[in-house]
């Protein structure tokens, strides 16, 4: 008896261990495959599939869609709206940690408010990536450095069979190597709540590297910034940790709750990091753009890297809520 | 929001309570006191004591009599009632006297003190008359006992014994104690010379929260040998909260920022900036002209157009008509503070030189205190411990008054510059055209660029820039009309030195037609062409031109015999310049007289300001201009 139970005990763990290392989502198609998997079957057909690569409808975006779109029981990470149907819906704010809206944001709506800006994933064509001036004679030339070798896909960023990275990030984006610390959430995943590392902003280094400066003094020095301007640093330890629990408002007003990643993995999770999704929304936002935020002081130029009431360049929150947060002028 | 207005109707009455005790006790405290110490003929004297046959007396230069009010809302009434001012001046017998250069203090020896007091003693000799507080020439070996009289009528001969007579108008009496050093005496020329001390109280009140009025007395000589015992009132709030918001629109991007607001892109792009600290532009007044500048399709947030003032003037490398923002780039440090960063090769000027971005807003202000658009500008502080050159300076990350944030730049906190300033004569503009700052003539007291030893309130006298000025008996007619001037007015550096176009293009020291950057309708003359001064030049803002430059009474002027105004015998009739007799800014002698010795030639071995003599109710010139000799000529009132 208590040998079988040994060997039982002795067999889970080591099941346990071999397919620990895989991050996947939990229970879906995504991982986990063995030799008796039906999970090709949740986005492949052999003979008779409408879409390249074999899948079951026409277009990639679509795919993703018919589980994790509006009103598909197939996931409660609904990206189309921005909402985690696992917890209840709640009528009002912002903060992932109290209600449902995913982190990530959403690619059609976010906060129950159509989008601004988004990471348009949903026509798979090659596009620029934002504040580029490729296409502008500016000098000097911002935004992307890299060359954008592909269109951008749900699976530009996420690899859907599985990953060693968190979240299912591609071990690759756009031919840059990339690694996200996986910390694990134990058996309750909670895709309200981040459990962000110190290499989060590595994700966003693939396109638009012009952005990913981490050095100090980056927003005065012209040598720092690789693309000949001046940029904000990332990466850096605010002492503004209370944005991430209680938010910050200034007069009353707004409260503003930013997610800041961690330093460490292990120990003392401090959450004092800013990264690039402390400020941005990976998917799409509703943040609305008024005043000096909708094209700057002179108007909609061809300035790349104004926002405006079509373009809110990922903005986690009105205007420029997310500068004050921190600076808090 | 009522608890802010009740507020501010309090502290309303508390100002008319306060304007109302003050002016009561103008009659019981007293605004002028006047004593003159006068002595036998004394040749040169090198020290203290050298001379023993005749007797001088001492004074002692430093003060110790401080008037301290406190005033806090509700209290500020019974304050103002119950503070009064001390001043009490002693003296012993065989005082010394010494006679300091016109930058340093005069001195005596610690043991001896000047008694100044209200009381004469008739059996005392000499017993000083009226305005004429000690006269011990009577006999070398008595002790000279001055008294005090606080008289503003016209003494007689200063030689004359006589019983004082006049009422003192205070009662008080002033200490005069000594701890300065002993100093070669200033004046030779004259056969005697004049100690005269004064102590006049003038009050500046400015209502916040919590206020502290400090009336000192100071004492400093000058050039002609009179001491002057002056006391200003100086207010220091103690916590200055900048005035409440006034935005003018909802796109003034420069304050009141909450976690909704756009203002930050403005200025700023987090990832494609253009210039350092995150800035839309590389250069850093293209930030700033972005929206200051003509409104228009490409300017829809059009805040005040600033932009023309630095646009439609030109600077040459002797001749300044704007603080050039466009000159230099890069050189400008964010949170610059140090002295290095201000003057020689990183000399500079930037609108956040004096404009803080993200506080500046709108709202009134008075001299000497900060503009609102000023506010949250970092500036320098000096430290006067006597008249000259500051003893330190203090940098403030926010500064309090106007001259706080010039003095960055101008004044000897950091380097400053050398440069040999082009003029005007009337007509053009004239290389080297300031004379009085430049000349090698050793007898010509020199102007200085160091505007914080130029408006030391402890010099002479001074534009009431950073203190109210030494003359509180300026005659009321003598003012401009609806120049709103006074005695007691104090001003700010921009009251001269502004855009007389401000109308279009904007208040401040941006740019003007004119040079130096004033004020005005025609450029200040510096070089004289025995031509009467244009009355649109920028003295004649607060000056009335008829009383100086025109055939305006003389009633309207001290200087004057009688009722012939000699300012305009000087001015309209014979062609001076103001420049040719007085200072801009401050000088060691009395009403801003320096002499301009390129066209003012001084008798004997006087110099620039020690050829005038002030006395009592006048003063003489010992000096000879254009051939006229004045040898010396006097002028009494």
């Amino acid at each position: 008896m208590s040998q079988k139970f040994l060997i039982v005990c002795a067999a889970a763990f080591f099941l346990t261990i071999a397919i620990a290392s895989i991050a996947k989502a939990n229970g879906g198609p995504h991982g986990d495959y063995t030799t008796t998997t039906d999970a090709c079957a949740g986005c492949h057909r052999a003979h008779t599939a409408a879409g390249a690569n074999l899948l079951t409808v026409e277009t990639e975006y679509d795919l993703c869609m018919t589980c994790h779109g509006a009103g598909s029981t197939g996931a409660n990470t609904n990206v189309n709206d921005g909402i985690y149907t696992a917890r209840s819906a709640s009528t009002t704010g912002l903060s992932n940690t109290v209600n449902s809206s995913l982190i990530g944001g959403g690619f059609n709506k976010y906060n129950r408010l159509p989008v601004t800006s988004k990471h348009d994933v949903s026509s798979g064509l090659v596009i620029a990536a934002w504040g580029y001036s490729g296409t502008v004679a500016l000098t000097p030339s911002r935004g992307v450095r890299r060359a954008i070798t592909s269109g951008l896909k749900c699976s530009s960023c996420h690899n859907p069979h599985g990953s060693t990275n968190y979240r299912m990030i591609n071990t690759s984006i756009n031919t840059i190597p990339i690694t996200v610390t996986v910390t694990d959430e134990g058996a309750a995943k909670d895709y309200g709540k981040e459990h962000w590392l110190s290499d989060m902003s590595s994700i966003c280094d693939g396109c638009h590297s012009a952005y990913h400066v981490t050095t100090p003094g980056s927003g005065s020095d012209a040598t720092v910034a690789q693309h000949g301007g001046y940029a904000h640093r990332v990466d850096m330890i605010t002492s503004n940790t209370f944005l991430e629990t209680t938010g910050w408002s200034s007069n009353g007003g707004v409260t503003v709750t930013l997610p800041l990643a961690s330093q460490f993995i292990t120990g003392t999770n401090t959450n004092n990091l800013v990264v690039c999704q402390t400020c941005h929304l990976p998917h799409g936002s509703s943040a609305a753009m008024a005043g000096f935020a909708n094209g700057g002081p002179t108007g909609v130029d061809v300035l790349p890297g104004n926002t405006n009431t079509t373009d809110s360049a990922l903005l986690r929150v009105a205007n420029r809520g997310v500068c004050e947060a921190c600076h808090q002028k | 929001m009522s608890r802010r207005y009740s507020t501010v109707y309090r502290l309303l009455y508390l100002l008319i309570a306060v304007m109302v005790c003050l002016f009561a006790f103008a009659g019981t405290i007293y605004t002028a006191m006047m004593q003159e110490i006068t002595a036998q003929p004394l040749p040169r004297m090198a020290a203290i004591g050298a001379e023993t046959s005749t007797i001088t007396p001492t004074l002692m230069l430093t003060p110790t009599a401080t008037l301290a009010l406190t005033a806090t809302p509700g209290a500020i009434v019974n304050q103002a009632a119950t503070a009064t001012p001390t001043l009490v001046a002693t003296s012993t017998s065989t005082p010394d006297l010494a006679i300091a250069t016109p930058t340093q203090m005069p001195t005596v020896p610690p043991t001896e003190s000047v008694v100044l007091t209200p009381t004469s003693s008739p059996t005392e000799t000499p017993a000083p008359t009226e305005g004429v507080v000690a006269t011990p020439t009577s006999s070398p070996t008595e002790s000279a006992t001055p008294t005090a009289s606080v008289v503003p009528t016209p003494t007689p001969s200063p030689t004359e014994s006589a019983t004082p007579t006049a009422t003192p108008v205070f009662s008080g009496t002033m200490v005069v104690t000594q701890t300065a050093e002993t100093a070669t005496p200033y004046v030779t020329a004259t056969p005697w010379f004049v100690l005269t001390a004064t102590a006049t109280i003038s009050a500046y009140i400015e209502i916040s929260p919590t206020v502290v009025v400090t009336a000192t007395p100071i004492f400093t000589s000058t050039p002609s040998g009179r001491i002057i015992v002056h006391m200003y009132a100086m207010a220091t709030p103690i916590a200055q909260a900048p005035a409440p918001t006034l935005i003018p629109s909802a796109n003034d991007p420069h304050v009141s920022y909450d976690t909704s607001t756009s203002s930050c892109a403005a200025c700023h792009r987090t990832h494609t900036a253009q210039g350092t600290v995150l800035r839309t532009a590389a250069l850093e007044e293209n930030v700033c002209f972005a929206c200051h500048t003509a409104a228009g399709a490409s300017n829809p947030f059009a805040g005040t157009n600033i932009q023309p003032a630095f646009v439609n003037n030109t600077n040459t490398a002797t001749r300044f008509f704007k603080h050039d923002v466009t000159a230099t780039s890069g050189v400008h440090q964010a949170l610059e503070s140090s002295l290095d960063q201000f003057g020689a090769a990183k000399r500079h000027v930037e609108c956040e030189d004096c404009h803080e971005p993200h506080k500046a807003t709108r709202g009134s202000a008075s001299a000497p205190f900060l503009q609102q658009v000023m506010n949250g500008t970092s500036g320098v502080d000096a430290s006067w411990t006597g008249a000259g050159l500051p003893a330190g300076y203090t940098f403030m990350t926010q500064a309090e008054r106007e001259y706080q944030v010039c003095f960055k730049c101008h004044s000897s906190f950091t380097y400053l510059p050398s440069y040999l300033p082009d003029g005007w004569n009337g007509a053009d503009y004239v290389a080297n055209g300031l004379p009085k700052l430049t000349s090698p003539n050793s007898n010509q007291i020199l102007d200085s660029r160091d505007m914080a030893r130029e408006f030391n309130p402890n010099n002479a006298s001074f534009h009431p820039v950073t203190a109210q000025g030494v003359n509180q008996n300026i005659p009321a007619g003598s003012w401009a009309a609806g120049s709103g001037m006074s005695s007691a007015s104090m001003i700010y550096c921009s009251s001269c030195h502004n855009n007389p176009d401000s109308a279009t293009q904007g208040l401040g020291p941006h740019g003007s037609l004119n040079l130096h950057i004033l004020k005005g309708g025609a450029n200040y003359t510096s070089i004289d062409a025995r031509q009467t001064p244009n009355s649109k030049e920028v003295c004649f803002q607060c000056h009335n031109y008829s009383t100086y430059a025109g055939s305006g009474s003389g009633a309207d002027t001290n200087f004057r015999i009688g009722t012939d105004n000699l300012h305009s015998k000087h001015v309209a009739e014979k062609g001076a310049s103001c420049y040719a007799c007085h200072n801009s800014h401050g000088s060691e002698q009395l009403y801003l007289i320096n002499f301009d010795l390129s066209v003012v030639t001084p008798n004997g071995s006087a110099n620039s300001q020690s050829a005038y003599i002030p006395t009592t109710n006048g003063g003489s010139c010992a000096l000879s201009c254009h051939g006229k000799d004045h040898n010396p000529l006097s002028y009494s009132r």
